[in-house]
């Protein structure tokens, strides 16, 4: 039985996160936020302690705002501004495709990315909407539905593509924080992805968990590959040159992405499988800005 | 330096060297793993096609390392010889000399072709020998040359019976020495492994056979007739055909069938005028010995014998009734004399004769006491418990006097060799009062008496005799006596005693100096020979080869140096996989 099959194990999964998010952040402080009212720097005025401005009263403005101390002073009417907290959004794209599932590593390391960014997004207190999406097809995932681990059968039948995913026909709501867990593997530019992440001031971040067994799979010899997406054999003979060519290529992919990624201020984080996922969030997450120390 | 492996089955392990190439292509050969970068893949290269379904030969260490052990393994398992520097092969060769390597002679000598083939080397170490299992036969050839032993070897001719071959490989083995190879080539399985460590090869398989089994000769009313047998010895019926020849002219041929083992009797006069010899043949098969049966008109010796003066006519009545004896009335002119004993009887000194007393007193009582008689071939076997003799004066005993009948102690019958030359048999009773006559154990001594006496009778004589039968014939002694003369080969008197009848069917003629004194024909009619029933086939060379390469050849004196490095191979290729197993592990991790 693996991890994506076992209800129970995803519930547990969810509470590890939990304790993931007390500890790490998703980077909501880095941006001014809109939307209801929240915990979070909104980009307008509102009612938190927080100041923020002064400027001369005008007709219709609260009363209540208004600095009588500095009329005691000057005069003139002014008012004193303070910050907007809001409730940021989060739009949650995981990456379903059955090769983020191909190896037991990368399940675990997925299925633990999607936890702690639903598990950090609801902590604080954002509102959450995640999808998931395998090339064109994508479904929604209530909240409630992810925290059941029921949803992998919700999406079940969406598994079985090599096409890049088609953020384009996701419902993205502006000004969002969205959040993409894909392990980029694709063929296809970065560009029609990364777009989506950052059209319509979205804030992008993207989590692309990795094996060993990809970057460096120590292939030697004749092999059957088998394509997670299809099934389907693919034979191969893998001699050591080829295998340079193919770490390089492999290198290289994830560079194009990298730089892709910066030109649309999106970030980026590869977390690898192979260490414990704190450890591994911390490297990575940290270092890219995609998460942040609480 | 002559390399020989002593255990060729170890060449077996040589598949190890695919069984490693095999091992080092399939265990990378199509390894069923997900990939999620197919793409990658297929995007820069097309030299990693479908197509190989065997990965090219890779130069890994321990690959090359399995591959040393296991050639090391089969240096190991083949065991390795050399041929030591001072070895000197002895091979000698028994050809078994019985009868039926007739019929097996080619074979036989193709195995002598193999064993031959076991000499290695320079052949000026080699030392051959080539022996008939014939005791009595010299050596075919001694040397070291295989040409002249092959040249020898066709000479050997097998005609001999059923004999022993302990004596022949005796002398093989003392030739060859204890380190040497002796070889039995025959032509069936022996019931026991033969002595002095000699290895057999037989030649023979079970083949089919009928030839003449033997012959008599009788006269019957004054006509001579041969009975002659024809056997099939095989277990299947057969077909031939048989002829007589005699005088130039031969019979028509006539069928003859014989069922599994059957014996037939075939019957002819011998025809009528002079011709002395006629021959007795069947159609060609397997064994050719025995399809020939020459034959001769007997004629045997004549014995005369002249009744003394005071015999009674019953005695020269007694003596011809025995065969081939004539009655004469002239004593000169006769082989021996019979008479009564009256008392003023004097033995003749230089005539054989048989002498019985004069007519005893009716009423005298018979004598008393046990009749023994003593060991001599005149009186062995005959019974003369029946013998009732009237008391009556014996004979004075002689010293040259050789009883051969006690009653009690008084002499019945005695032999008495007279100083002249005669031999004379005494019967101290008389034919009259007792019943001698009446015991066929008499009739028998008489029997016996007489051929003893034609036996050493100088005269021409014809008769039929088996091949290799001894012969006795008389002849001329003396100093100035010419020696035998059988065909061209001339025998010694001293060895006159040893003359046989030839090895092959055929007819002879025994001279000495003009005369002939037998006329004779040998048939081959050895049964146990003819019979090729049991011939089978043994092979013992891979025995030989291996008793020659110990004893020739020295071991590889690396051996456990060999076994050393072995053992280092293998570790070597343990650690060499680990290694890499666990490089590979290291560098995922």
């Amino acid at each position: 039985m693996t991890l994506l099959s076992d209800a129970t194990a995803l519930r547990s999964l969810h509470a590890r996160a939990r304790g993931w998010a007390r500890v790490l952040k998703l980077p909501f402080r880095q941006q001014r936020w809109r939307g209801h009212a929240g915990e979070f720097m909104g980009g307008g005025t509102g009612s938190s302690l927080d100041f923020q401005d002064h400027r001369i009263y005008l007709p219709g403005d609260d009363p209540r705002q208004i600095n009588w101390q500095a009329y005691a002073r000057t005069g003139t009417y002014s008012m004193k501004l303070y910050r907007e907290e809001v409730r940021p959004l989060v739009d949650v794209i995981f990456d379903v495709s059955a090769s983020m599932f191909a190896f037991p590593a990368k399940e675990q390391r997925a299925l633990e990315l999607f936890a702690f960014v639903v598990e950090a997004s609801l902590q604080s207190g954002a509102t959450l909407r995640c999808h998931a999406i395998a090339g064109a097809r994508h479904q929604w995932l209530e909240p409630e539905v992810i925290l059941s681990g029921q949803w992998p059968e919700r999406v079940r039948e969406l598994h079985a593509s090599a096409a890049a995913p088609a953020l384009n026909r996701l419902p993205l709501r502006s000004g969002a924080m969205r959040i993409l867990i894909s392990d980029l593997l694709f063929p296809g530019e970065p560009e029609a992805v990364l777009a989506c992440l950052s059209a319509r001031n979205g804030r992008g971040i993207v989590f692309a968990p990795y094996a060993s067994d990809e970057a460096d799979p120590g292939w030697d010899g004749n092999y059957e590959f088998i394509d997670p997406e299809t099934s389907l054999p693919h034979e191969h003979r893998v001699e050591s040159a080829l295998l340079k060519r193919y770490e390089s290529a492999y290198k290289r992919h994830f560079e194009l992405w990298k730089a892709a990624a910066l030109k649309h201020g999106i970030t980026m984080a590869r977390v690898s499988a192979a260490v414990d996922f704190q450890k591994a969030l911390q490297h990575e997450g940290i270092a890219s800005g995609g998460v942040e120390s609480a | 330096m002559s390399l020989t492996l002593a255990n060729t089955w170890g060449l077996w392990a040589l598949l190890g060297l695919p069984a490693v190439v095999a091992i080092h292509f399939l265990q990378r050969r199509n390894r069923r793993v997900p990939a999620t970068t197919l793409f990658l893949l297929e995007q820069m290269k097309r030299e990693s096609r479908t197509g190989n379904r065997f990965e090219r030969l890779r130069t890994s260490i321990p690959f090359w390392l399995q591959l040393l052990m296991v050639l090391l393994l089969t240096w190991l398992l083949v065991q390795p010889r050399w041929l030591k520097s001072d070895a000197v092969q002895r091979i000698a060769i028994v050809m078994n000399a019985s009868a039926s390597m007739q019929a097996f002679r080619a074979p036989a000598m193709q195995a002598a072709e193999e064993v031959l083939g076991l000499l290695e080397g320079p052949l000026a170490r080699a030392e051959l020998t080539l022996l008939s299992s014939d005791a009595e036969a010299p050596s075919l050839y001694h040397g070291t040359q295989p040409g002249e032993l092959r040249q020898a070897l066709e000479q050997w001719e097998p005609l001999l019976g059923v004999h022993d071959f302990t004596p022949a490989l005796r002398v093989a083995r003392g030739l060859a020495g204890l380190k040497g190879v002796v070889v039995l080539i025959t032509d069936h399985p022996l019931p026991a492994s033969p002595p002095f460590a000699a290895k057999v090869i037989s030649v023979g398989q079970e083949t089919d056979n009928a030839g003449w089994a033997g012959v008599t000769v009788e006269e019957k009313d004054g006509q001579w007739v041969w009975h002659a047998l024809v056997k099939n010895y095989s277990r299947s019926p057969q077909e031939r055909q048989w002829r007589a020849s005699a005088g130039g002219t031969e019979s028509p041929w006539k069928p003859l069938k014989l069922g599994p083992d059957e014996t037939q009797t075939l019957s002819g006069p011998f025809p009528p005028g002079d011709v002395q010899e006629i021959v007795l043949q069947l159609s060609d098969d397997a064994l050719k010995l025995d399809n020939e049966l020459p034959l001769v008109r007997p004629l045997p010796k004549v014995l005369s014998l002249c009744p003394l003066d005071a015999a009674p006519s019953a005695l020269a009545e007694m003596f011809s009734r025995h065969a081939h004896v004539r009655i004469v009335g002239v004593p000169g002119e006769s082989d021996l004399v019979a008479a009564v004993m009256t008392p003023d009887f004097s033995l003749p000194e230089q005539r054989h004769g048989c002498f019985f007393q004069a007519r005893a007193d009716e009423t005298a009582p018979y004598l008393k006491g046990s009749i023994v008689a003593e060991p001599h071939p005149l009186v062995e076997g005959l019974n003369w418990q029946g013998l009732l003799v009237r008391e009556s004066k014996p004979l004075p005993r002689l010293a040259q006097d050789r009883v051969l009948l006690w009653q009690g102690e008084r002499p019945l019958i005695s032999l008495r060799q007279m100083p002249a030359g005669g031999r004379q048999l005494l019967c101290q009773f008389d034919l009259e009062t007792s019943n001698a006559r009446k015991l066929p154990a008499l009739a028998v001594l008489l029997h016996r008496f007489l051929e003893s006496l034609r036996g050493d009778k100088l005269a021409p004589e014809a008769a039929n005799f088996d091949v290799r039968q001894k012969i006795s014939v008389a002849h001329q002694t003396g100093p100035e006596a010419a020696p035998l003369m059988l065909g061209a080969k001339e025998i010694p008197l001293a060895q006159a005693r040893l003359l046989r009848a030839p090895s092959k069917p055929g007819r002879f003629i025994v001279r000495q100096g003009g005369t002939v004194l037998l006329t004779g024909a040998a048939h081959f009619a050895d049964t146990r020979e003819a019979d090729l029933t049991q011939a089978r086939p043994i092979n013992e060379i891979d025995q030989i080869k291996a008793v020659q390469i110990e004893t020739l050849h020295e071991s590889d004196p690396n051996q456990r140096l060999w076994l050393l490095a072995l053992l280092f191979l293998l570790l070597g290729s343990w650690w060499f996989t680990n290694s890499k197993r666990e490089a590979q592990e290291a560098a995922r991790a």
